[in-house]
């Protein structure tokens, strides 16, 4: 049995983030569609451009506020305060497993580094960023300018959408609405490592149908993706002897 | 006009702002408190794709052939090493041509 090292503490360089900035640029074209939508749906709803790009610079999480945005109340009150709040919650809810991942690659570093690197915690550079850490890579950089990086484009990218108004009439014949399901499921099919992961996927998606048949709203998202991720556990030897290499 | 704002409107970006940090810090946090052996691991792994399985199959389910057709062919493209952003074109492509077709 080999002595077990503590884990490396992990670097944050220039040449780091610029990495991770150059992951994220085939994703500027999609986020920046995906942006004019919400500037577009904000509009509607009639916020000013003020309040769009605040929700931006701050949310940063473009499902929950195209949600979010679709609910948007024309009175205000607590209740309907509190609905949005929890319709945000729930729909980000998945970010909750993503920064638990994260635990054995910044877990290691400076508390407040490591905190502030989970600010810019998104589905992209989370993907991208679990990619980089199994291909071996453990510069916080990386995962900090690809988070950067993509930040910019949304607080950019939605402003002309708001400007233009209704410049995306039918969303759909447009695909736009398939954009960000396409681009995710490419980079995931590059995590594929074998039966446990299909397994564990075919699972993940029937719960996620059979919740979403029986709830709606969202919640469906984090159930099936927990159902999967602990199947996944399952099938996985307990100890590296078990393994057996 | 475009550049005032509303307080109610302020307080429901803050209210949504506060859930998302909570939501980007708590995982990781609660992580500090617990082991992660190699199940774990392999778990977190795989939780990208158990993401994606379980928020697309619904969608696919509910919209038809033009996603489901669009998922697989970008999922073939990057399993056979293609970049992601082609395959993107490409299934979008598919998608819109589908759609257009009256899918």
């Amino acid at each position: 049995m080999s002595p077990v090292l503590p884990p490396a503490r992990p670097t944050l360089t220039w040449a780091g983030l610029v990495t991770g900035a150059r992951w994220m640029v085939p994703l500027i074209l999609p986020v920046s569609i995906f942006g004019l939508a919400v500037g577009a749906v904000a509009a509607q709803k009639g916020l000013t451009l003020v309040e769009l790009s605040l929700m931006n610079a701050l949310v940063y999480a473009g499902a929950s506020q195209l949600v979010a945005l679709g609910l948007w109340p024309e009175q205000w009150n607590g209740a309907a305060l509190t609905a949005i709040a929890l319709v945000t919650l729930t729909v980000n809810a998945r970010l909750l497993l993503m920064s638990a991942a994260f635990r054995p690659w910044f877990g290691p570093a400076n508390p407040v580094i490591a905190y502030g690197a989970l600010l810019t915690l998104t589905d992209a550079n989370y993907i991208a960023g679990q990619r980089y850490y199994a291909e071996g890579g453990r510069d916080l950089g990386m995962f900090i300018g690809a988070g950067l990086l993509l930040w910019v484009v949304w607080i950019v990218a939605p402003i002309p959408g708001y400007l233009a108004g209704r410049l995306i009439q039918d969303s759909r014949a447009f695909g736009v609405d398939l954009v960000m399901p396409i681009y995710f499921s490419a980079m995931v099919a590059r995590l594929w490592q074998g039966r446990n992961d299909s397994l564990g996927w075919l699972v993940a998606g029937l719960v996620g149908l059979a919740v979403q048949r029986w709830q709606g709203g969202t919640v469906h998202v984090v159930v099936g993706s927990l159902a999967g991720m602990i199947v996944v556990a399952l099938l996985t030897p307990a100890t590296k002897e078990e393994a057996g290499r | 006009m475009i550049v005032d704002a509303s307080l109610w409107t302020l307080l429901a970006i803050l209210a949504m702002t506060a859930v998302t940090v909570f939501v980007r810090m708590f995982g990781f946090f609660l992580m500090g408190f617990m082991p992660v052996g190699p199940r774990l691991e392999a778990g977190f792994r795989s939780l990208p794709g158990a993401v994606a399985a379980a928020t697309f199959t619904p969608l696919v389910v509910q919209d038809g052939p033009s996603a489901l057709i669009a998922i697989l062919v970008a999922v073939g493209m990057a399993r056979a090493g293609r970049s992601d952003l082609l395959a993107l074109c490409v299934a979008l492509g598919l998608a819109i041509a589908i759609r257009q077709a009256g899918f």
